[in-house]
């Protein structure tokens, strides 16, 4: 099967002026300035496949939204190739761009004074959806995020999380079957996230459709992609199942304990590397295979009045990964 | 007291360096403002010099006379965009809720407001175009005296009071409705109004620039003085206004504040 | 093109939304063009003629001015730059709609709402300053109300090169605001073009600003031959033509090198 995305050895270079700070600089500039280079995107390759959904993540300038732009065919690549539904975005043909959505979190399309329902009519419009199909997805959109009482409201007056939703409406009223989504869940709360999550995965599932996430929260990666590609200062330092970070990365379990009695520090070290040590609290890392017997052991040999048997979390492997790179 | 006073001279300092380090980086957009700003005066001297190659006067007054009231117009509001820059960004101060930082801090809010952000091309711009308006008075024909000299800076102390009103109302707009940008520019399409003596437009008009929206007194009355003419009021009840205005403009805003709601979260 | 006709439908809500800005605005180019008037109206007490103009003539000149400066240079491009620099314009680019289309379909509707507005403001301006202003035969009418429109035409141009600048600086208002201040004594509601020099005017004329109401107004006051009429309008049309060459020169660059910036 033809990958429906594909990139080829992309690369994104943008020109930036530097300013020198103070008053002196000021004048400095008046005739003399300087350039630097950034390397957004640097060599970047991969295929994706119908249906998937991907994660990418990555720190912040990274790369991560311009690899979007160019697959939206905002942004002219440097170099190196980009394929979406077997189109090139730049050329930016009607028949592409009525098949995609790029939705990104902080950038608003509804027209901020007039009620989220024209912005939705004025989509209809412009990517020629039949009144039927209309009417048919923005019901079933509206009822699944629950707005059907608010798209009449001008869309100022809406709460973050009801613009947000609102804004999703707008991107996908035409079924796209390829969805980038730019940090989708920014600024909403942890019940408006999880609203979120389940309708992506909802409509991932309904209609097939292949979908790029970006996110900080690892929350978002961990629920809805199987895969993740991992990007950093413009290169892409891996690619695979989410699970295969967290086994190859997270070597260790984490066991959290809470004594009923003092216990000394020289005492815990015999069953792991101590990470916490705090009165009658400590964290113990522990390599995964060991870990259940471990915690029997001191359960039996130590005061224990709670223990906890966790995984790292995402965040703490993710900077493991970038950590062990810089170390490359 | 005086304490107070420097602090306020430091704030002000603080605000005009970066306005001036903002200038510096833009410095294209700086010329180009200049540029323009000269164009404007040069194009109404020469509207004006032409009226007065082909006409002896308008309503009443020579074109020497007329002259006079342009530059007059032109100092003050020169002097006013200098200093009270702040208003042109307000409206964004208040949607953006920068204006509760002004709020809650020690500092006198309408200070901050009005003189935030000096205007150096206007600084710039006001040196070259006094010197030559200067120069250029003293080649017309005009009766100016010691005494009228005296009563016309007088009288420009009256016009920077009613102009800070002026601001100071469209602040209050600002904070009930946030629509500052056409309100200031309203001021300022009325202010311009009196680049010509106002005494030449039809009643109802004259009065209401005189006295209510009081913009005769601001340029046309000192102009009147200095050029020892028939003024249409008197000093004192040109400053009784003046003073009243500024006071109710004090009064709304005391008012504004109370019904302020803050930008939302 | 249904998707055209709902940005235009919707571009005209929008412009109501509020109504209060809406009435400052015109209210301040009702006080610009009453200004006007009255100084006219004083300077011709006592004279018959100034700078070749009777008091009939410059009268109706300041009143067509009016007119044709609200429907000509009434925009919503002013956004442009700024739209472009900090990428908004990314989400109309990556829709199957055509940008310039859709600014075309928004800047009709707000011309449209300014023609609404400057009906009532001429009438009254009417009422009180009761000028006499005749009217040219059709045929001139036709031509005058061609010319305008392609003196719209020539403004959207010129504001679609400006907006361009925001591919490279956010500074997009200085440039505009030299335009502007152009605009006031080439095309101004003050005083018509011809009151200057010959020199001057020489000068003014190798620049477009006169074809974006002088000339409008000339043709309707009667005072070109048919000659120089033609004339004019073929060179408000070559300045179409160029303007829009040189932006569609910059707008490809610029997209080449847009940055689409924020998030």
């Amino acid at each position: 099967m033809q990958p429906i995305i594909s990139l080829q050895h992309l690369k994104k270079y943008f020109k930036v002026y530097k300013k020198k700070p103070g008053l002196f600089g000021s004048i400095q500039s008046l005739w003399h300035r300087e350039y630097e280079e950034i390397k957004a995107v640097d060599d970047i390759s991969f295929d994706i496949h119908q249906g998937e959904i991907v994660g990418f993540i990555g720190q912040n300038g990274a790369g991560k939204t311009t690899t979007l732009k160019m697959l939206s065919g905002l942004l002219y690549p440097t170099s190196g190739e980009v394929s979406v539904l077997g189109y090139n975005p730049w050329d930016r043909k009607p028949e592409f761009q009525k098949q995609f959505a790029l939705v990104m979190g902080q950038k608003n399309q509804l027209w901020w004074d007039l009620p989220a329902m024209e912005s939705f009519l004025l989509n209809k419009a412009i990517y020629e959806v039949p009144d039927e199909q209309f009417h048919k997805t923005i019901n079933k959109l509206m009822d699944l995020l629950d707005v059907r009482d608010i798209v009449n409201i001008q869309v100022r007056k809406l709460s973050l999380g009801q613009r947000m939703k609102c804004e999703l409406i707008a991107a996908l009223l035409h079924n796209p079957k390829v969805l980038f989504l730019d940090e989708p869940t920014i600024g909403l709360d942890v019940v408006m996230q999880k609203v979120l999550r389940d309708f992506i995965k909802a409509y991932n599932k309904e209609f097939g459709a292949t979908i790029i996430l970006t996110s900080h929260y690892m929350g978002d990666v961990k629920e809805l992609c199987k895969r993740a590609i991992i990007i950093d200062h413009g290169h892409k330092i891996f690619d695979g199942e989410l699970q295969q970070i967290i086994d190859h990365y997270a070597h260790n379990k984490i066991l959290s304990l809470t004594f009923s009695e003092e216990v000394t520090e020289k005492k815990l070290e015999k069953y792991g590397s101590l990470k916490e040590f705090d009165f009658l609290r400590a964290t113990l890392l522990v390599p995964r295979e060991k870990a259940a017997k471990v915690a029997a052991e001191i359960l039996s040999d130590l005061p224990i009045a709670d223990v906890n048997i966790e995984e790292p979390s995402i965040e703490a492997i993710i900077r493991e990964v970038f950590e062990s790179q810089g170390k490359k | 007291m005086l304490k107070r006073l420097k602090i306020y001279w430091i704030v002000w300092q603080t605000t005009a360096k970066y306005a001036l380090a903002e200038l510096l980086v833009s410095r294209w957009s700086s010329l180009i403002f200049f540029v323009g700003k000269g164009a404007r005066f040069a194009m109404t001297l020469l509207f004006l010099l032409l009226l007065k190659q082909s006409l002896a006067g308008i309503g009443g007054y020579t074109t020497d006379q007329v002259v006079v009231f342009f530059l007059t117009y032109q100092l003050t509001d020169n002097i006013t965009q200098m200093f009270f820059r702040g208003v042109y960004t307000f409206s964004w101060e208040v949607r953006s809720g920068e204006l509760d930082f002004y709020l809650s801090k020690p500092l006198n809010p309408l200070f901050r407001i009005l003189t935030g952000k000096p205007d150096f091309i206007d600084a710039s711009f006001f040196i070259p175009t006094t010197i030559f308006s200067i120069w250029l008075i003293s080649t017309l024909h005009l009766h100016i005296t010691s005494v009228s000299l005296i009563t016309y800076f007088f009288l420009l102390m009256n016009t920077f009071l009613i102009a800070a009103a002026f601001h100071i109302f469209v602040i209050c707009i600002g904070i009930l409705t946030t629509e500052v940008d056409n309100v200031i520019m309203l001021y300022r399409d009325a202010t311009a109004l009196s680049r010509f003596p106002i005494d030449v437009y039809r009643e109802p008009l004259r009065t209401i620039l005189f006295f209510i929206v009081p913009v005769g007194l601001m340029n046309t009355l000192p102009a009147q003085f200095l050029l020892n003419l028939k003024p249409t009021t008197t000093v004192l009840l040109s400053f009784a206004i003046g003073g009243g205005f500024f006071l109710l403009s004090l009064w709304t805003w005391r008012l504004s504040l109370r019904k302020y709601t803050s930008a939302g979260g | 093109m249904k998707k055209y006709w709902q940005i235009f439908s919707i571009s005209w809500q929008n412009g109501f939304v509020y109504p209060v800005s809406v009435l400052f605005w015109r209210l301040r180019q009702f006080l610009l063009t009453f200004m006007s008037l009255t100084i006219w109206t004083v300077i011709f007490t006592g004279h018959q003629q100034a700078f070749g103009y009777t008091q009939k003539d410059m009268i109706a000149y300041v009143f067509l001015v009016g007119f044709l400066q609200s429907v000509i240079l009434a925009t919503v491009l002013t956004n442009l730059g700024s739209d472009i620099y900090t990428g908004q314009i990314s989400n109309t680019l990556l829709k199957p709609i055509n940008l310039f289309a859709t600014l075309a379909a928004q800047d009709i509707a707000d011309k449209l709402k300014n023609f609404g507005f400057i009906i009532v403001e001429t009438v009254i301006l009417f009422l009180i300053f009761k000028p006499s202003i005749v009217f040219p035969p059709l045929t001139t009418l036709l031509i005058f109300i061609f010319s305008a429109l392609l003196g719209a035409v020539l403004l959207f141009s010129i504001m679609l090169l400006f907006g361009t600048l925001g591919f490279w600086t956010p500074d997009t208002w200085a440039p505009r605001f030299l335009f502007y201040m152009f605009i006031d004594f080439t095309a101004g509601k003050l005083y018509p073009l011809n009151i200057f020099p010959p020199l001057l005017q020489k000068i003014l004329f190798l620049t477009p600003f006169p074809y974006l109401s002088y000339i409008q107004t000339q043709i309707f006051i009667g005072k070109y031959t048919l000659m120089e009429t033609a004339q004019n309008i073929f060179i408000l049309i070559a300045w179409i033509v160029t303007i829009l060459f040189l932006f569609r020169f910059f707008w490809e660059r610029g997209l080449k090198e847009y940055g689409a910036l924020g998030r």
